[in-house]
């Protein structure tokens, strides 16, 4: 999975508008990050990218792009 | 002899907490979100004074006034709680007492959560089965509302109180209703769906009941339960899978040979992702929690006896049940549905 096509992935499930994400954001800044928002997208890496991630290695990316870059190596 | 489950009911306490009554409470949390991540609808709490025995009551007195279930046949009593009465004593001796049952009952309690009912399935079989017991009375029951604070939206839209009553029973079948089972636990699970405080190792004090708010803006103190969303969603991931695979494995059985899958019913945003990830076809995964929220224990036993009632599930049907959840605990089995 590209690098749009995982934002535009994320942008849906966590209902930002389509295209307003860069990847450059920090987690901690997007609206209405919480725990909710943690397991839509532990379900999203799984379905789309067939990757198991842990709450743990979620939350030490600061930003969108530090996660896709971890989809792609793990 | 082998065992087989004859009838299930359940009680639910009078007093509702509506999805509309929590987003006015939470209005950061529209109706529409809690329906699509939960699938809840309603959640029954108890009233103070009003607990778990009392529900399990409830569920064991329509299962005897249903008519089928003599109440004077019953000589083991199972009661599956993690909101017992006291410390001491055992809660199903006292309802030994309150349903009338009689003193050659043998009864005990186990403290197990959303994986409760698989055990207490095995549980059953294995006495009726060494022929220690000929009718076996399952009792499921929690109140995780008494433990919830009010401010804490991540368990509050979730949990709902009730009790379940399930009659297994020993019969001449030469083949097996009930089983294979496949059973786990990892206790490094343990912190993440907790109350911490309030047993003997953190005893309350007014320490313990110092609240704070996490950086989801919940509240809760140490005396409340706690839930990590995204950790617990983790362990299903890793392991309910695995589960249903190994369990499918023991049974020889591919998915022709199942006719209903029903998971623990824990949310429906969880449900919906294992069901997907295990290539479960939809037509025969069922759902029954909108109208009561996640009964821990009794969520199994409250949508087997909604698919009986809806013809979903039919004399001979083959349901595969799985449960999992606090501890981490988690339990499998397929159950042959004989009624007789």
């Amino acid at each position: 999975m590209g690098n749009d096509e995982f934002l535009r992935a994320f942008e849906e499930a966590l209902e930002i508008p389509l295209g307003a994400l860069h990847g450059t954001e920090k987690f901690e800044e997007l609206e209405g990050w919480d725990s909710v928002a943690m397991v839509t997208v532990m379900s999203l890496v799984d379905e789309k990218c067939g990757v198991q991630l842990s709450p743990r290695r979620i939350a030490a990316c600061a930003t969108v792009n530090d996660l896709y870059n971890l989809t792609q190596a793990s | 002899m082998t065992a087989v489950v004859r009838e299930i009911e359940y009680a639910l306490p009078e007093s509702v907490l509506s999805t509309e009554q929590l987003s006015v409470e939470f209005p950061e949390w529209s109706v529409e979100k809690v329906d699509e991540k939960t699938g809840i609808r309603e959640r029954h709490i108890a009233l103070p004074g009003e607990c778990a025995s009392d529900l399990g009551l409830a569920a064991a007195e329509k299962l005897f006034d249903a008519g089928r279930c003599p109440r004077e046949s019953i000589d083991f009593l199972l009661f599956c709680t993690q909101s017992p009465d006291y410390f001491l004593p055992t809660t199903a001796c006292l309802l030994q007492h309150r349903l009338e049952l009689d003193t050659g009952t043998g009864a005990l309690d186990f403290n197990l959560g959303c994986s409760g009912y698989i055990y207490g399935l095995g549980l059953a079989q294995g006495l009726i089965e060494t022929g220690q017991a000929s009718n076996v009375l399952l009792i499921t029951a929690e109140t995780y509302s008494k433990f919830i604070h009010p401010r804490d939206r991540s368990v509050r839209t979730i949990f709902g109180d009730a009790a379940a009553a399930t009659w297994i029973s020993a019969a001449p079948e030469s083949e097996s209703s009930l089983g294979p089972y496949i059973y786990g636990t990892d206790g490094r699970g343990g912190p993440n769906l907790m109350v911490p405080a309030g047993g003997l190792r953190q005893p309350h004090t007014s320490e313990t009941a110092r609240e704070s708010t996490d950086e989801s803006g919940n509240v809760r103190s140490a005396d409340n339960l706690y839930m990590n969303g995204p950790e617990v969603f983790a362990f299903t991931m890793q392991v309910v899978p695995g589960l249903v695979r190994d369990l499918l494995t023991k049974a020889s059985m591919g998915w022709d040979d199942i006719d209903l899958v029903i998971f623990h019913q824990a949310n429906r945003y969880m449900l919906e992702h294992l069901r997907r990830a295990i290539r479960i076809p939809e037509e025969k995964f069922y759902l029954s929690f909108s109208h009561c929220g996640n009964t821990v224990s009794s969520t199994l036993p409250i949508a087997l006896h909604h698919a009986v009632r809806e013809g979903r599930v039919k004399e001979g049907s083959r349901v595969m049940l799985v449960g999992f959840g606090v501890g981490y605990s988690w339990g499998g089995t397929i159950l042959r549905w004989l009624n007789g």
